[in-house]
């Protein structure tokens, strides 16, 4: 059975850990970038040999085959 | 509290959070030195060497069993799909407790486990497999409570709305003081899955050609998922036989995320309208994003103005650092504090369940 503990705050010996924050100051709110300095650039790189080689062993594509065409699909993309 | 009893914990003694999702396994365990706990979070998968490579049997998990999919058999140990799942349950179990357990040393592990107080039996059977296979001691805990208590507040432990954003769905409970009731819970099926199923599909319509492993996809979508007002610019570059295409994916990235708020906004809105009319302004002021979801830019803040353009005038929606480690982290930190006579010792119980899947 799963316990449903009650918080008891003024137990005695309760180990605090040092990483605890302090409740006056509550939990830490994420600060967001502010628009006057320009977006955040995130990159995420795609190493398409590795991605082509795992889509095979899935079955996705055909062992031999080469992923033509995306290069192109994405120049039209891109453009429009 | 800890007693005096002679079967009291040893110096040895070490103490172990655990926290078992659908994604990824979170271990927050105490490091032998008395330094920092140390966290692992291992994703929720193992690998196999295929039945032609016998008599040489091999195994592993995580990111290891991910990135030898290829050539090794890979399964999702919680699936209920999978044959001999308490085999499978039972050398995931040892991996993880390899990842901080020196095999000549003896297992005086102590571990508490996140889970739902109105978690199903069968679940409850799934955690006990694996744990009673690492730990000598042993106790499940709510995982919302967990929360609460890792965050050291103790104005959150009192009056909290916990909203945990997690890979199958969003779950919400009140906290105040003790786990939330079942009636004090709300769900949603939306989770992270369908927001990585939402970007697989959107960069299938706009880049055909482009056909990305769901691996990659989850990977894709964690590390560039953004709602405003965060401002970000998602770019992928895209390497393919010594050649690189660049390509501006910022206004799919933000599309993709932003369907994950109408269900989440419903889940806040729902939970909140639980709240005790005497203590709404409390349960507002302390909510807290957790899980793998949260920690998306511009989330909190977000859904704090859309909450404030509902009327619940005084929500303050934060996500604490490390969001996804929050249960873990809460975990060991109950455990520090588990009387000697708390603990249960645990039972070899590795008989099938009902085959449902955490």
């Amino acid at each position: 059975m799963t316990e449903t503990p009650e918080q008891t705050p003024s137990e005695e010996n309760s180990t605090q850990d040092p990483t605890e924050q302090s409740d006056k100051e509550g939990p830490t709110v994420d600060e967001e970038e502010s628009d006057k300095e320009g977006p955040t650039v995130d990159e995420f790189v795609i190493e398409y040999d590795d991605e082509f080689a795992f889509l095979v062993s899935e079955g996705k594509r055909q062992p031999g085959m080469r992923p033509k065409g995306f290069r192109e699909s994405n120049k039209e993309e891109s453009e429009s | 509290m800890r007693t005096s009893h002679s079967n009291s914990p040893t110096p040895e003694q070490r103490f172990v959070g655990l926290d078992i999702g659908a994604a990824h396994v979170k271990v927050c365990v105490s490091a032998r030195n008395d330094s920092e706990p140390q966290l692992f979070s291992v994703p929720t998968a193992i690998s196999y060497s295929p039945p032609s490579a016998e008599p040489i049997h091999f195994s592993c998990i995580g990111d290891s069993a991910i990135k030898r999919r290829d050539h090794l058999q890979l399964f999702h140990p919680l699936h209920s799909e999978v044959e001999d799942r308490g085999g499978i349950l039972g050398d995931f179990a040892n991996h993880l407790r390899n990842l901080y357990h020196r095999r000549r040393d003896p297992n005086t592990a102590r571990g508490v486990i996140s889970c739902s107080a109105t978690a199903s039996e069968s679940k409850r059977s799934l955690l006990r497999m694996i744990s009673n296979e690492i730990f000598e001691r042993v106790v499940l805990v709510d995982d919302m409570f967990l929360v609460a208590f890792a965050t050291g507040s103790e104005a959150i432990r009192l009056h909290s709305v916990i909203i945990d954003i997690g890979y199958t769905s969003v779950r919400a409970g009140l906290v105040h003081g003790t786990a939330p009731t079942a009636a004090e819970r709300v769900e949603s099926g939306f989770g992270s899955n369908r927001l990585g199923e939402t970007f697989k599909e959107m960069l299938r319509l706009r880049y055909s050609e482009l056909q990305l492993t769901d691996h990659t996809v989850e990977r894709l979508k964690t590390q560039l998922a953004f709602v405003s007002p965060a401002n970000k610019k998602s770019i992928l570059r895209i390497r393919y036989g010594g050649e690189e295409l660049v390509v501006d994916a910022t206004d799919l990235v933000h599309e993709a995320t932003a369907t994950l708020l109408g269900p989440l906004l419903q889940v806040a809105r729902d939970i909140l309208a639980l709240c005790p009319s005497d203590e709404i302004a409390p349960f507002q002021r302390n909510i807290l994003l957790v899980g793998g979801g949260a920690a998306i830019p511009g989330l909190a803040q977000r859904m704090e103005q859309e909450l404030h353009a509902d009327g619940f005038e005084f929500a303050h929606v934060v996500a604490p650092p490390d969001p996804e480690s929050l249960v873990a982290r809460g975990a060991y930190l109950w455990a520090q504090r588990m009387r000697e006579e708390e603990w249960e010792i645990p039972l070899f119980s590795f008989a099938e369940s009902d085959g449902s899947t955490l």
